[in-house]
Parts: structure tokens; sequence; C-alpha cells
């Protein structure tokens, strides 16, 4: 039979659900650990989670947990920070430190026929820091020059002081990175007072997955089995002040070939009750190829090579942005067209279509989201930090379904309140101040 | 020297199909997951004179619909499945992919055929100046606006001699997309994207003989067309050993350093040079971190890499400077810590890790489906053997020490290179970053 190309070929049959159970252990220590273990290739990511993050810093010593985890590989256990360094690349392992706001993850990528003496590379990393002055100096030095380096980066500046603009002195407020006058300050005592406080095996988790051998369990008790620390409050309460809308900021450029264009508002607590809501309003206003915002400004008028919007759920409510890189003729239009759908999603209901294609790429994209022991691993990572239920991601589906476009309108009503929009754009300002006058006013500030 | 527990190896078939479509075909059905990877032997080194960026600005066209598939309905069709997308293009190659929930196999097949088979009816001057507008906005983005974002075009012009493919950078110049017509897109499709200059990947939970069977229905149909004519490239093997300075934008300077290296086709050099490489700057360990960054405080970062080219070689090493410390202060350091690599003999542990972590890291790219079928097709196409996603593993292990000593005593010789600083625009001075030569 002759193929008919004019229609669109139908799905085959559903494989099955792709969502691993995680074995779930506790040490007596109080440590957790979870662990989901697969065959295939003969590697393993192992994250340990501590609830380190931004977050548990006051906005007045920010980056205080970014560069504590800078510092945490460059001297453990005794050893020195060139020891450690040949130590762990001789091991070819992948180790990274973060700290986001609402926690601090230790991760090694590994081949399992190394996944001894990379457990216990993450022990000494995680439980014996020495911070030895030396190389807390270095590191904060280092990190002061990148702090300076990266105000040549637009994407930079604006993420920086759009933080600043939303969540003014909360921890929000401020990257993780932090800013020259909160990180110089910082010394030894802080890092390791900050360690002693936030790292304890009653707040940590160790989740593990990959060709993980059949004693990982007892390999896990070994390492990390007499480990103590003090009682730790995972949770630490936050409100948020909701600042009132700057209008628009500028941040002058000069010679920009472009706009860094960014409109934001606070958004949701990631336990918020109507978070499917909230992903299926950002799916069709901007989180996806075809999203308004995308289709607007670049496949329809060739401004940009990409418009989206990022819906981004944190511990205490965390931002919703809209973000366009334009070209500079054009940045008074693309703003306003940026206002213009945000404006759309309140007015209108959004179209079956619409919400089909939001709806399918939220739900559908689940076995993508499980296939390599990475991302299982990432995901084992954020039901800790977000205290998700072991069924979180199996109901997940039904509930992105249950969303009506009623639903979403009011949504965008409750997240697009031009009232409440922070408008930013780094730019060149001989070329765009004079356009952007004509939304309001406009207030000048220095790439902080 | 350690060796995997466990060997890797991934089963594959390699089929033909009438029309000279490359079929590979590699079952994994430990997740419900594939991956289809369309890879063209076409990429910017193709572009003739004065056609810079076409390969890649084709590319974009390739996303706004074919005869049956509306414009904006590949995207949309895709991610709505709950599949990821996109494509790319390099000097050597261009390529299309998808992963999709395995049900949807064919919508991705259907997709990529309908492309290769039934694209230039759809085609119109509206499409190709909204994405000619999107292109120069990526190079505005990407490049122009971005620190240190002219850098590696520059060290082109300059590392390579005028016409040379390899020359010019593919986002392509401003002046050089403004040109392109519709023709010169119709001409580009009829020469390189025909079945015969490609090859498909499908990987994952797949039956293979279903999949073969259903890669046929969907591209056997398109007429095999005749294989494009490949001009010879010179392999350069000499640099101009120029030194360049380019103003940016940027509060520090930064050293970039060329070397005009193996290509992939050259095993096991193109692996040593690799691993060469990891031991000057694939970790904290190694020797330019070591020297620049902890002891000497010259440089905030270093790194060192090759490109996986096809008719050339390139090993970079890129350095940023401390604040207060100049372009020339931080060359110098660089200098002396490679020429040490002569008088003070490598460790076997310095050469142990490299090729430990270059096995993880070959490792982690194949654990997707998707990062796997990128490995299988570029083995196919740029490299010319497919079996190399199996026998990567063995030839770096193959590699010893004294072969990387004998890589770099031929390699990082100041004959071989281009040098390019980068430093802070005076204040004041606004106009664009100066190319400091002729393109």
């Amino acid at each position: 039979m002759r193929l008919d190309r004019t229609r669109v070929p139908a799905p085959g049959a559903v494989p099955a659900p792709t969502v691993p159970r995680p074995n779930r252990m506790r040490l007596d220590n109080g440590m957790s650990l979870v662990s989901v273990r697969r065959g295939g290739l003969p590697e393993a990511t192992l994250s340990l989670v501590v609830p380190a993050g931004a977050h548990a810093t006051g906005a007045g010593t920010a980056g205080l947990a970014s560069l504590m985890a800078k510092v945490l590989p460059e001297g453990a256990s005794g050893r020195g920070a060139r020891e450690m360094a040949v130590w762990i690349d001789g091991l070819g392992l992948q180790l990274g430190v973060s700290a986001g706001y609402d926690s601090l993850v230790l991760r090694v990528r590994t081949l399992s026929e190394q996944l001894e003496p990379a457990l216990d590379v993450l022990a000494a990393v995680a439980l014996e820091p020495d911070f030895l002055a030396a190389e807390v100096e270095r590191c904060k030095g280092e990190r002061l020059d990148g702090i300076r380096r990266l105000r040549d980066e637009p994407v930079e500046v604006a993420a920086d002081l759009l933080a600043e603009l939303l969540y003014g002195d909360h921890p929000y407020g401020r990257l993780p990175r932090g800013r020259l006058d909160t990180v110089e300050p910082l010394g030894r005592p802080d890092l390791a007072g900050f360690h002693q406080d936030r790292f304890s095996p009653r707040a940590a988790t160790l989740a593990a997955c990959g060709d993980l051998s059949d004693g990982f369990e007892d390999l896990v008790v070994a390492r990390f089995g007499n480990w103590h620390g003090p009682e730790v409050d995972a949770r630490p309460a936050v409100s948020i002040q909701q600042v009132s809308s700057p209008g628009t900021v500028l941040v002058d450029r000069p010679g920009s070939g472009q706009s860094e264009i960014r409109i934001a508002s606070i958004g949701l607590r990631r336990d918020d009750p109507d978070e499917p809501a909230a992903r299926v309003t950002n799916a069709i206003l901007g989180g996806l190829f075809n999203s308004r915002l995308n289709m607007n400004l670049r496949e329809d008028k060739g401004w940009t090579y990409g418009a989206r919007s990022a819906l981004t759920l944190r511990r205490a409510r965390g931002p919703l942005t809209l973000r366009a890189a334009v070209d500079t003729p054009v940045t008074l239009d693309a703003v306003r067209e940026m206002l213009a759908e945000a404006g759309r999603m309140r007015q209108l209901l959004p179209d079956e279509e619409e919400m089909r294609t939001a709806s399918g790429a939220l739900t559908r994209s689940l076995p993508l989201r499980f296939e390599t022991s990475r991302q299982i691993a990432g995901t084992l990572v954020e039901q800790v930090v977000y205290d998700l239920p072991d069924d979180y991601w199996s109901t997940f589906p039904g509930r992105i379904q249950a969303v009506s476009r009623r639903e979403v309108r009011e949504m965008a009503i409750r997240l697009l309140d031009p009232g409440r929009f922070v408008v930013l754009v780094v730019g060149d300002a001989e070329a765009v101040l004079p356009d952007l006058e004509t939304l309001g006013s406009v207030t000048l500030r220095e790439a902080p | 020297m350690t060796t995997p527990t466990r060997s890797i190896r991934f089963p594959f078939e390699i089929h033909e199909l009438d029309n000279g479509l490359r079929v590979i075909l590699q079952p994994d059905r430990s997740s419900p997951v594939v991956a289809v990877h369309l890879m063209y032997h076409v990429g910017s080194k193709n572009e003739r004179p004065g056609g810079t960026g076409f390969a890649h600005l084709f590319e974009h066209l390739l996303f706004q619909g074919s005869e049956h598939v509306a414009e904006a309905e590949h995207f949309r069709l895709v991610q709505e499945a709950g599949g990821t997308l996109n494509g790319s293009t390099w000097f050597d190659r261009t390529n299309y992919f998808e992963t999709v929930p395995s049900h949807q196999l064919d919508l991705a097949l259907w997709l990529e055929a309908d492309r290769m088979g039934w694209f230039l009816a759809s085609i119109t001057q509206a499409k190709l100046d909204n994405q000619r507008d999107v292109v120069k906005n990526e190079r505005r983005q990407s490049y122009e606006n971005r620190p240190y974002g002219l850098a590696t075009e520059t060290v082109l012009q300059h590392a390579f001699p005028p016409g040379h493919p390899y020359r010019h950078p593919t986002i392509g110049y401003m002046e050089d997309l403004d040109r392109a017509s519709l023709d010169d897109v119709k001409d580009f499709f009829r020469t390189w994207y025909g079945p015969g200059n490609a090859v498909l990947v499908i990987c994952g939970d797949i039956d293979p003989e279903d999949a073969l069977r259903r890669a046929d229905r969907y591209f056997g149909e398109i007429p095999s067309r005749p294989p494009p004519a490949r001009p010879s490239v010179e392999t350069v093997v000499h640099g101009s050993a120029s030194m360049i300075r380019l103003e940016d934008s940027v509060s520090v300077p930064r050293v970039y350093m060329m070397y005009h290296g193996p290509s992939v086709r050259s095993s096991p050099d193109y692996e040593t040079a690799a691993l060469l490489a990891s031991l000057l700057a694939g970790g904290r360990s190694a020797r330019l971190y070591q020297d620049l960054v902890y002891d000497r405080r010259l440089a905030e970062d270093v790194h060192a890499f090759v490109w996986p080219l096809e008719s050339v070689g390139m090993l970079w090493v890129v350095a940023t400077a401390r604040p207060g410390v100049s372009a020339e202060a931080l060359q110098s350091g660089m200098d002396e810590t490679l020429a040490r690599l002569a008088d003070s003999p490598l460790r076997e542990e310095e050469v142990s890790g490299a090729r430990n972590r270059a096995r993880r890291q070959l490792v982690l790219q194949l654990e997707s489906v998707g990062g796997r079928a990128s490995v299988l097709a570029h083995s196919a196409v740029v490299r010319g053997d497919v079996d190399y996603v199996n026998t990567s593993f063995d030839v770096y292990g193959a590699v010893g020490t004294e072969d990387v000593r004998d890589q770099a005593a031929r390699l990082l010789m100041a004959e071989r290179r281009t040098v390019l600083h980068v430093i802070p625009r005076e204040p004041g001075a606004l106009d664009e970053p100066s190319s400091g030569g002729a393109r």
C-alpha cells in the first residue's frame, strides 16, 4: 500500500511507564540513601545533597555557600589542593560541587570500576574539608576575578540585576555566586562555620544511580556511617516581600549589537497546588519552540535568535521570566510585543491546540526524563530538595491533563500582572533610551 | 593501567537502501525512547566563496516545513509527542535529530523523510528572509555581542590561506548572509541533500528488522541523486606563526593558541592529541592548570581541546588572564609550561589519568540514545568508521606515554600555530572589533 504522506503517522502502542522506584535506606546516623540500580553502561552518578544552599545565608553574605562549594575539593582529609586534584583526575572522575538557592549538591560521575574510590573522594570532600587558609584565599581571589569578568557578559549582568530588582534583600535577591561586596569580607571562619552548621547526616541524602555493585549500601555505610552532626533545619523560614515594580530599568552597555530584555515577576513555590496550571501557562507563553513569544518575535518578526519564558520553582516563590536578546533597533518594539503577549494570555482563553501541545510536551516527555543515570540521579535530588512524594512523577501527567483553559487564564492573570512586572534591558542606552522612555520612566543602573 | 570491568559493545547493523541512504540501527531496549539522527555530509567547508554561513542558514530553512509538513509544524509535532529535537551545522556535516518516546518513531521518520524528499516545493522567499534575520541575530547573540565571541573566527582567518574551506566560521559573515538567494537554496539542496550523501541512525527501543522496514517505507521512494563533487582539501601543517591582537569589550585579556594537528581520520594520532590536550588542561591536576592557575596565578582559567574534524586538525589552548596580567605575560607563562614538556618527562600517571578521563567521557557521551546516535553518525560520516563507537575505548587505552611525548614534540611547534591576544578595548573606542585581516 502506498504511503499517505499527508497524514501525521499514528503513534504505536504507548510503552510501559518508566519511572523507577528507588530503594531507600536510612543509616544509623540519620543519613538517607536513595538508589536506583541499572544495568547497561558501566558507570554511575553519585549525588550528595545537603541543605547548604544560598537560601540558608542572608543576602548580606551572598556567595558564602557558593564559595564554600568551590573550596571543598581544594584540600580535604589532610591532602592538599594539588594532591586532591591528582587523586580526582587520576581516577578520571567528574566531580562537581554546586550551591544553588535551595541546596548544595556534590556530584560525582564515574566508571563503575572506580565506584569505591569515587565514594572515598566524595566522603573526603564532603566530610573532611580542611579549608586551608591559602586555598580559601586563592579561591576567593578567583571568585572575585570571575565576578568582575562576568560583568562583561550582558546575560550575566541581566541575571544579577534582575534578582535584586525582584527580591531586594531576600536571599533570592542575589545570585548564588554573590557580589564583590558580599564575597570580599568572607574568610576561612565563615566557610568552616557554615560547613559545620549545615553539613549533617540528619539532613543529608546520597542519591545514587547506575551500575551499582551488590554491596553498594555497605560501601556507603563504611564511608559515611561514622559521620555525626547537629540537627539542621532544612527549611529556613523565609517570607518574600513583593518589591514594588521599579518600572523600566536600563543598564547601559555602549556599542551593544543587541539588547538583552527581561520581563519578570515573582511566581510560585515549588509546592504550590497550582503548579500544574503554571507549567501549562508557561509552556503556552514561552516554554516551547512553538510558544507565543518565539513564534511572534523569532518566527514571524525575525528580531531574535529566540524568545522564551522560564518558570522557576523553588522552595520559596521563584520568578517567572520572559527573555529575549533582540537586534538593538527593535528593542522597544520587542518589549511591547512581549508585554502584549503577556496581556493576551490574561485576556483570552488559550486555544485547544495550544493546550494539547503544552500538555503533550509536559507529560509525554517523561520517558526522556528517566533515560540516563545522570537524569535519574537528578530527579532523585529534586525529590529530596523539594520533598516530593515517590509518586510525584507517576501522577504528574494526570495533574497536567486536568488543567483547564480557564485555569490557564486565571494563572496568567495571577502571574503576568503588568503592575508587578520588572522590565530590564541591558543594551546601548544611546540607541534605546529615548524609545524606552515612551513606556514610562526609565531608571538607569550600573552593572552590579 | 586499569581496564573496564566489562567491555562496552553496542551491537549495530548497517544497511543501504536502494537510493543510497545508509541506515545504521542500534537497538537498546533499556528505556522506551528512540533517537533518530540524520547526518548529511555537508557543512560550512562546502560553501562557495562569498557564500559563508549558507550551510547553517540552510539548516534553519529545513525546519520551515516541507510539502506535507506545514510551516512551524515540525517543532510542534515533536514537542507535543514529548520529544526533543534540533539541528546543528559545523565544518564537515549538518545534522538533524529527534529523541522521542519509542512509539513515536514513525513521526520522526516521516518528518525527516519529508524534508529530504519533498522540501523544494515548500520553500519561499519570505521564509528565507525571516530565517536570514534570525541567523543574523544568532550571530549577534552568540558571537558579536559576546565577550571573546569573535576570537575563533579571527584565528581561522589567519591560520588558513585564502580560499581554504576551514578559513571561515560556520555562522558566516553578515554580508554573505545578505547575499543568499532562493536559487542558492534550491541549488544547495539539489547538490548536497540527496539520500546518498546522508546517514540515518536509529538508536534505542527498536527491533532492527522492523526499524529497517520503517526506514525503507518512509525514505525508500526518495530518488537517488548523483554524488556531489568533493574538492580535495589541503591539509595545512604550517600555521602563519603569526600573532594577532583583537580588541573587544572585555575586562581581561585572553590568549588563544591554535596548533594544526591530526584530523579524526588520522587515528591514533587524533586520540593521542586529545590525551595531550587533557593532560595539559583537562583537569585541575593538568600541567597548565597547575602552573598558571595555582602556582603562578597568571590565569583565571585554562582550557585545551581538539576539534574532531574530517580534513584538518586543530588543537586549541585557551587561557584567560587574571586582572592585571597582560596577554604577553600570560603567553610567556603558557609557553614556559609547554616548553617544559620537552625537558620534564611525562609521568605515567599523567597519561593514565588522561586515559581514564577520556574513557569516562566516552561512556558519558554514549549514555543517552541521542548522544550515541550522534557518535554513530559522526563516526560513519566524518570519520568513515562506524565501528569507532566500539573501538574508541581500546584506541585510547592503547596510547602510551611515549606516544604522547612524541605527539607533543611534533605538534607543539611555534611554526604550526596561530596565536591571538584578545585585549580590552581602549576606553572611548567603540567601533566594531577590528578583524585584523582580510576575509
